[in-house]
């Protein structure tokens, strides 16, 4: 039964080491870089699409706010003060039962009295967004101001959702990039290996690992070559040197 | 490439395009996604505008019909439609169909095309109950689509800043870790193989491959040795046989390399590349605030909008609103030029690894107070700190270079490290000016107080105190300058004085140069381009362009001139291009034109940069003789960072003058003027041969 080469295994286990060492520091960076840049993307679209959800709102809600208005500025074209428009009231309540979302409107006189009102006076409603128009008569003189308030929750709870969905996304994206990048770097570092171990196989002149790198075998090759060319042109060097063959017939 | 190179450059080559497919594959496919999200969950709500329109528009018509008049001859509906339309670009067309589907009116936006790319909403109209026709509101399902994707230019940057951030540290682990080891053992077996079996020293100490090849060598060695102790032995009374000994070792020695060998070039790559990621780090850490800090400083000091709009504002009361945006930036690129020879002596002296800890942690604080501290006169205290800290890592980190290097490898070295400050330069105004839109300009000095703080930590791991003798540290160059005057010539300031080109050289093309530099792509580009409504992510991306045009042509610049002599033309055309391209502003004030101001000086100074050093060697010969090459780059250098450190105060004042559209066309007047008296000067002073083709220029 053959003896177990200790000082090969502890030789073995010194390059496995050696190798995973350098499997994780490669590996490493690249799935610290690849999470931090996918956080990034994650991040800079989470705030572009708060930013667009944003402006969509706010363009439906001043569309409201301008139709309030031209529709109020008709009676004032008409002579009439803000507290005698009788419509008022029917178009606010309107405006506000089409889009749950509206907390109030108010309708304002010059002075910033409230002249009319429709929602919640105490919004309850969490953050909430305020827009504000002035109106005026046909003279161009100011006659008051419709204030809207609106609830930020549906945008709020819009942006957890596709936030979180984002979220999820990234999730998965690094880990199947680290999951990529682990089996890539092993297969890497596989090759690696494979190359050391042609070169060591060739150096020892032992079997051939199972998918030698020709090229590093071929290498190594030459230098065990080289290498016993020169131990024997020493060796030949030493008996011509020590031998009483003065004449160097022997060389 | 040889078969053997093969062996470590091929997985090399490898592992970097799997690291940056990968890297680029992960956040293509995570930005598709999100975009497509965007677009299905936007949809409704552009829908819900459509519904409101709708309603709104509805009721108006139904109004119309109310009052008796048929549908098919309201007056006024296109004009009115197209009205709504130009007030609401979300919106693509608004159509009224009869109860038959025909066509009656419709109003569409200009750019509006396919019709399976809208979104429609239809609305009865109704007269008495009747449903007399249908109002159409359309929204373009690409209007959400285009505004997601206004967020590509940031997704690139993202892309491109991690894939370079990426590409640094790769390099930095895989050459330590693979391509040195590897390469020495490749190149220690090529040595084997050629017969050459002298012993180096090992570039990784326990390398089991290594320490195999070093036994083999050290086999032969022994061999050798012992055979010239054989030798050695022979008796002296026979001279046939010490004569055959000797015939045999010549023999030998004709075939075979024995003994011992210096280390190799690897040796100092293993060494330099750790200052490459320590480079970079400092660079990226001071870059970050680039897109925003003069409008930041202007912000503190009460004079935002007076810089941005027009000359008179003077909101502290004290100075003009131009100059108290500029004072942060002038006290940095002072507190840089005034240190840097110093620097250069401490790190010297205590070593590079405690001078470029205390350069970052000196950094980290100044980023951190400013961050922290929103008042002006911090703000200007923090930043010259900042510029003294960068100066401690600037010269630690060349320093580092010089002590690893020699003459042979010292222009490589160097190239490693500037290399790093021109990724840096690419990448960090951009992410800063996306991180200041995101969480604002404080949270981005804190996190470039965090990257300087990092850097600190891996220079503790990775740097290390012990200084090679070398001959000329940079410290030494920048110090030399100052020294007391050698007895046997005057002071290298005095010397210098004397020489006209050197001068013309040094006042009418570095310093407007680094003028330039710092007075336009540092202080107005933010400036103009925040008082044009840019984000700062754009002023990133702007600045940007400096960074790549430096990389991209530099090199080809440095070849052009190398290749057909033409320093002199070359500084000359840079300078004329710098302050031409800062001209057209004069036509208004446009971010096009600020973009072309400084793609220009990116131009420019990728053409003159390395073409200033090679003149400054040719028009100083005789100086250098004297003094050396080292005194006369520090005088030069020095006089390049005053005049950086004169940049932005200076177009300051002009900004507070004359508005800071004004101020870029002075910029360019002052570069174009200054590049046509290097010409003349140059050409008065051509009396030298190789100046001649100066004249030329």
């Amino acid at each position: 039964m053959p003896r177990p080469d200790i000082g090969a295994a502890f030789k073995r286990v010194a390059n496995l080491m050696a190798m995973s060492r350098l499997s994780i520091s490669i590996t490493a960076p690249i799935v610290l870089v690849s999470a931090l840049a996918v956080g990034l993307t994650v991040f800079l679209n989470v705030g572009k699409l708060d930013r667009t959800l944003g402006e969509l709102e706010q363009s439906r809600l001043r569309f409201t706010l301008n139709n309030l208005r031209e529709n109020l500025e008709t009676g004032l074209d008409l002579g009439l003060p803000v507290k005698g428009l009788g419509n008022a009231q029917a178009a606010i309540d309107r405006e506000a039962r089409a889009d749950p979302g509206i907390v109030s409107i108010a309708v304002l006189d010059d002075h910033g009295a409230v002249a009319f009102h429709t929602g919640r006076a105490d919004s309850g409603a969490g953050a909430t967004v305020h827009l504000r128009t002035g109106m005026s008569n046909n003279l161009g003189v100011s006659m008051g101001a419709i204030e809207l308030q609106y609830s930020r929750r549906s945008h709020q709870r819009f942006m957890a959702d596709i936030g979180s969905q984002l979220r999820m996304a990234a999730l998965v994206a690094v880990i199947a990039s680290s999951a990529l990048a682990i089996l890539g770097i092993r297969l890497w570092v596989r090759r690696i290996r494979r190359t050391l171990s042609s070169i060591e196989h060739t150096l020892d002149q032992g079997a051939p690992p199972q998918h030698p790198d020709r090229r590093a075998a071929a290498l190594a090759e030459q230098v065990n070559r080289s290498t016993q060319d020169a131990l024997q042109e020493l060796d030949r060097a030493e008996r011509a040197i020590t031998s009483a063959d003065v004449a160097g017939t022997g060389l | 490439m040889s078969d053997e190179q093969r062996l470590y450059a091929r997985p090399v080559r490898q592992l970097f395009i799997f690291a940056l497919v990968l890297l680029l594959a992960t956040q293509v496919a995570l930005s598709l996604y999100a975009w497509r999200l965007a677009e299905e969950r936007l949809l409704p709500e552009l829908g819900r505008k459509a519904q409101a329109t709708a309603r709104s528009l509805s009721g108006k018509l139904d109004r119309a019909l109310d009052y008796g008049i048929p549908l098919r001859q309201l007056e006024g509906v296109p004009d009115f439609f197209a009205d709504v339309l130009k007030q609401n670009s979300d919106l693509a067309y608004l159509r009224v169909s009869d109860a038959h589907g025909a066509t009656l009116y419709g109003s569409v936006q200009p750019d509006s095309s396919a019709d399976d790319e809208f979104l429609d909403t239809d609305v009865p109209l109704v007269l008495n109950g009747a449903t007399v026709g249908t109002l159409h509101v359309g929204v373009d399902k690409r209007y959400v689509a285009a505004r997601v994707r206004e967020l590509r230019y940031d997704i690139g940057i993202v892309l491109l800043t991690s894939l370079l951030i990426a590409f640094e540290i790769l390099w930095f682990v895989v050459t330590l870790n693979f391509t040195v080891p590897m390469r020495q053992i490749v190149a220690h077996m090529v040595r084997i193989a050629s017969g050459d079996f002298r012993q180096r020293p090992q570039a990784s100490d326990g390398a089991t491959l290594a320490s195999r090849l070093d036994g083999i060598t050290r086999r032969v060695n022994q061999g050798f040795e012992s055979l010239l102790h054989k030798a050695a032995a022979a008796p002296l009374a026979d001279p046939q046989r010490q004569a055959k000994a000797h015939t045999t070792l010549q023999r030998l020695r004709g075939i075979y390399r024995f003994g011992e060998s210096a280390a190799d070039g690897d040796l100092t790559q293993q060494r330099v590349v750790l200052v490459r990621v320590l480079s970079f780090l400092f660079m990226f850490a001071e870059m970050l605030s680039r897109p925003f800090l003069p409008v930041y400083a202007a912000s503190l000091s009460g004079a935002g909008a007076s810089v941005a709009g027009n000359a008179s504002g003077s909101a502290a009361g004290l100075l003009p609103a131009g100059l108290l945006a500029s004072l942060p930036i002038t006290a940095f690129l002072l507190g840089v030029a005034l240190s840097m020879p110093l620097a250069g002596r401490w790190s010297d002296r205590v070593g590079r690894r405690n001078s470029y800890i205390a350069g970052a942690l000196l950094v980290t604080a100044g980023l951190a107070a400013t961050g922290l501290i929103p008042v002006y006169g911090a703000l200007v205290a923090a930043r010259a700190a900042t510029g003294v800290g960068y100066a401690l890592m600037f010269m630690s980190c060349q320093g580092y270079v010089f002590d690893n290097t020699d003459n042979s490898n010292r222009a490589k070295g160097m190239a490693l490290f500037v290399g790093a400050i021109m990724v840096a330069e690419i990448c960090s105004p951009a992410v800063g000016g996306i991180l200041a839109d995101r969480i604002g300009y404080q949270l981005v000095f804190i996190f470039g107080a965090a990257v300087a703080l990092i850097a600190a930590l891996l220079a503790v791991a990775v740097l290390d105190n012990r200084r090679a003798a070398a001959a000329a540290t940079p410290a030494a160059i920048a110090t030399a300058a100052f020294a007391a005057p050698a007895p046997a010539h005057n002071a290298p300031f005095l010397r210098l004085a004397r020489n006209r080109r050197f001068l013309a050289l040094s006042i009418l093309s570095g310093v407007p140069a680094k003028f330039l530099y710092s007075g336009f792509l540092i202080f107005l580009v933010p400036l103009l381009l925040s008082s044009l409504d840019c984000t700062k992510s754009e002023i990133g991306r702007y600045t940007m362009l400096y960074g790549l045009s430096c990389l991209a042509l530099g090199p080809l610049f440095a070849r052009l001139a190398d290749r057909y002599n033409a320093y002199a033309a070359l500084v000359a055309t840079g300078g004329l291009l710098t302050g031409a391209g800062m001209l057209p502003i004069l036509q208004g004030a446009s971010a096009d034109l600020v973009m072309l101001g400084v793609a220009a000086l990116g131009i420019g100074q990728a053409m003159s940069i390395s073409a200033q050093l090679v003149l400054v060697a040719r028009v100083t010969q005789t100086e250098a003789r004297d003094l050396g090459t080292g005194p006369i780059v520090g005088m030069f250098r020095l006089l390049e960072r005053l005049g950086a450190a004169a940049g932005p105060v200076a177009t300051g004042a002009l900004v507070a003058r004359f508005g800071p559209q004004q101020a870029m066309a002075a910029l360019g007047a002052f570069g174009l003027g200054t590049s046509l008296l290097f010409i003349l000067a140059f050409r008065h002073g051509a009396d030298a041969p190789d100046l001649a083709e100066g004249a030329r220029a």
